[in-house]
């Protein structure tokens, strides 16, 4: 066999050659012994690879989990709640940018040059992405076929491909097993239509307005909280800043299990709350629910670094039990109070931790409502051993 | 950090867990980590870590560099988490992470600066395999040599598919090289195996008229 021909037994062995060239290969080994037991080797070499055991050291995988977890942050990003002082330096930037560009834009004659972008006359779209991504932006819709997307989206990657190989494997967005995942940070807000830019640096220009932004999602609830006949309707201007701000919160706030519809119903509730006072309840329900989500998940957010800190997030967690029984958080709370108990008696093998565990572990699983039974029970389990 | 390699063995194979279709409790567990529950996310990384060391260690071979490429891939999974479908198995999407890391890592200019280890971690695992017996645990020993004098490059493709299973394709991309370059890394990387360990392989294994 040739050396061209060796070569093809390794692709062959994996079922990677084209049909054509499988066929060959097929065809030669028939009639030669020699690749035949050559490419019986290279398939022994597999096996015998395969069953090569990993070693560690001593107890390495025992510590390894909590050495994890202690590194872990607060929250996966995706589904991490911006600090509030991130949405109102949000807000204070929105406000420092569009100002400017707002006064600008009054002043007279400015030079040609230097024409806000707002003012500017929109070009007219080169290409059928850009023509999509203007209508994305609320110009009109724009109908593009489907083939005519395709080749322009190529174009746009080869386009931007960097010429020199990366120094690095790509990072490592999984390809077939798995859904890729969304980018991390939340994207880009779209630019703002003219209209809307305009009705917002005005808004800005309004110091209660600025106020309002830069308190983030303070004067949205006040205003949900207050009657809407009693208040006075917040001035056009105000009402444009605060959709946005809720907007931007909607967006970047998203607790992963926030429905959609929860957030919708917010924004209906936004609209309905300078006019009507139907509006007024479901959002107020939300409200509660989205506090008591995130006083727990600020709680399971916490990475207790000792006995004591485990301790502390125990009975934390069973206060949260205690106080709301019924809330939707209930059972994680229940789950959290026997994980941080766990966690405490590994810390301590004090035993009147572990008996802690126990009596939690089994008032858990006694339970009709019980939706964790496997982990509590394999918790139970990591104990007992 | 470090840590004796000699001693007590902790002996895992990879691919235990994750290949099937999804455990309900594991979706579970995700979902919970999702909202920030480090608990359940410890759990998943108890249930991975075997997987996930063992992928790293057979990329770069050593015990001190795959313990922190291990750890790396879990932070950087739980990172990613919120937008993991956890309907979908863990198992393959961890692993593809660390192997990831561990070729960065082999493709840096400090991994070459690295010494090899004295002693090799990948050893004849206990029980029978393919061959059978002494004759088996004499030709995983030299496997695990033959692995261990591959140049880099050769390595990391043989591991990610003799270990790791995946196609050509995806080492392409892993690796970013062609395809046509994966297919002859492979080829000389098996060859140079085959010809150390031909010799104690089994009678089936083994070319006729070779030293028994």
């Amino acid at each position: 066999m040739t050396a061209h021909l060796i070569e093809k037994l390794s692709p062959y062995l994996d079922g990677e050659l084209p049909p054509s060239e499988e066929a060959l290969v097929s065809a030669h080994l028939r009639d030669c012994p020699d690749c035949s037991q050559r490419l019986a080797e290279l398939a022994a070499v597999d096996r015998l690879a395969q069953g090569l055991a990993v070693e560690a050291p001593p107890g390495y995988f025992e510590g390894f989990p909590a050495r994890v977890r202690e590194r872990l942050p607060a929250r996966p990003a995706g589904v991490r709640r911006l600090p509030r002082w991130a949405l109102a330096a949000a807000a204070v930037l929105l406000v420092a940018v569009i100002t400017p560009l707002s006064i600008r834009e009054r002043s007279p004659s400015p030079p040609v040059a230097d024409l806000p972008r707002a003012a500017e006359p929109r070009p007219a779209p080169t290409s059928v992405l850009e023509a999509k991504d203007q209508a994305a932006r609320g110009l009109g819709y724009v109908a593009v076929p489907e083939g005519e997307e395709r080749d322009a989206r190529r174009e746009r990657r080869e386009t931007a491909r960097p010429r020199s190989k990366p120094a690095v494997v790509s990072e490592p967005a999984p390809a077939r097993q798995v859904t890729p995942p969304a980018p991390a940070a939340p994207p880009p807000a779209p630019p703002l239509p003219d209209a809307e830019a305009q009705r917002l640096s005005a808004a800005a220009a309004t110091p209660a307005a600025a106020a309002s932004a830069v308190k983030g999602r303070g004067p949205w609830f006040q205003s949900q909280s207050q009657s809407p006949g009693t208040q006075a309707p917040a001035p056009p201007e105000q009402t444009a800043v605060e959709e946005r701000s809720l907007e931007a919160k909607s967006d970047r706030a998203p607790v992963a299990e926030v429905a959609e519809s929860e957030v919708a119903a917010d924004k209906r509730g936004s609209l309905a709350g300078s006019g009507r006072a139907e509006g007024a309840s479901a959002p107020l329900i939300n409200k509660k629910k989205k506090e008591e989500r995130a006083g727990f998940e600020d709680l399971a957010a916490r990475r207790p670094r000792n006995a004591a800190e485990a301790r502390t997030l125990r009975e934390a967690a069973r206060r949260a039990v205690t106080e709301d029984p019924s809330s939707d958080q209930a059972d994680e709370a229940r789950v959290l109070v026997i994980e941080a108990g766990v966690l405490a008696f590994s810390l301590s093998r004090d035993p009147a931790d572990l008996a802690r565990v126990e009596a939690d572990a089994r008032a858990y699983l006694a339970r009709a409502d019980a939706g964790q039974v496997a982990r509590v029970r394999a918790l139970l389990a990591s104990v007992s051993r | 950090m470090e840590r004796p390699l000699s001693g007590g063995v902790a002996a895992v194979r990879a691919g235990e867990p994750g290949t099937g279709p999804v455990d309900p409790v594991e979706a579970q567990l995700l979902e919970k980590a999702q909202r920030g529950n480090a608990f359940a996310f410890e759990e998943m990384v108890r249930r991975y870590q075997r997987q996930v060391y063992g992928t790293a260690l057979r990329i770069v071979r050593r015990h001190d560099v795959a313990d922190d490429l291990a750890q790396d891939a879990f932070l950087k999974a739980y990172r990613a988490l919120g937008s993991f479908d956890t309907q979908r198995p863990f198992g393959p999407w961890i692993r593809r992470i660390v192997a990831n890391l561990a070729i960065n890592h082999v493709r840096s200019p400090e991994a070459r600066e690295d010494g090899l280890p004295e002693s090799h971690d990948l050893t004849p695992a206990p029980g029978v395999g393919p061959l059978g017996g002494v004759l088996e645990r004499e030709a995983q020993a030299v496997l695990a040599r033959a692995l261990e004098g591959l140049p880099v490059e050769q390595r990391a493709v043989f591991a990610l598919r003799v270990f790791e299973e995946l196609s050509y394709q995806e080492i392409a991309e892993s690796l970013q090289i062609p395809v046509g370059t994966v297919m002859s890394r492979l080829s000389r990387a098996r060859d140079r195996v085959r010809e150390l360990v031909a010799p104690y392989l089994g009678a089936s294994g083994r070319r006729a008229g070779s030293p028994s």
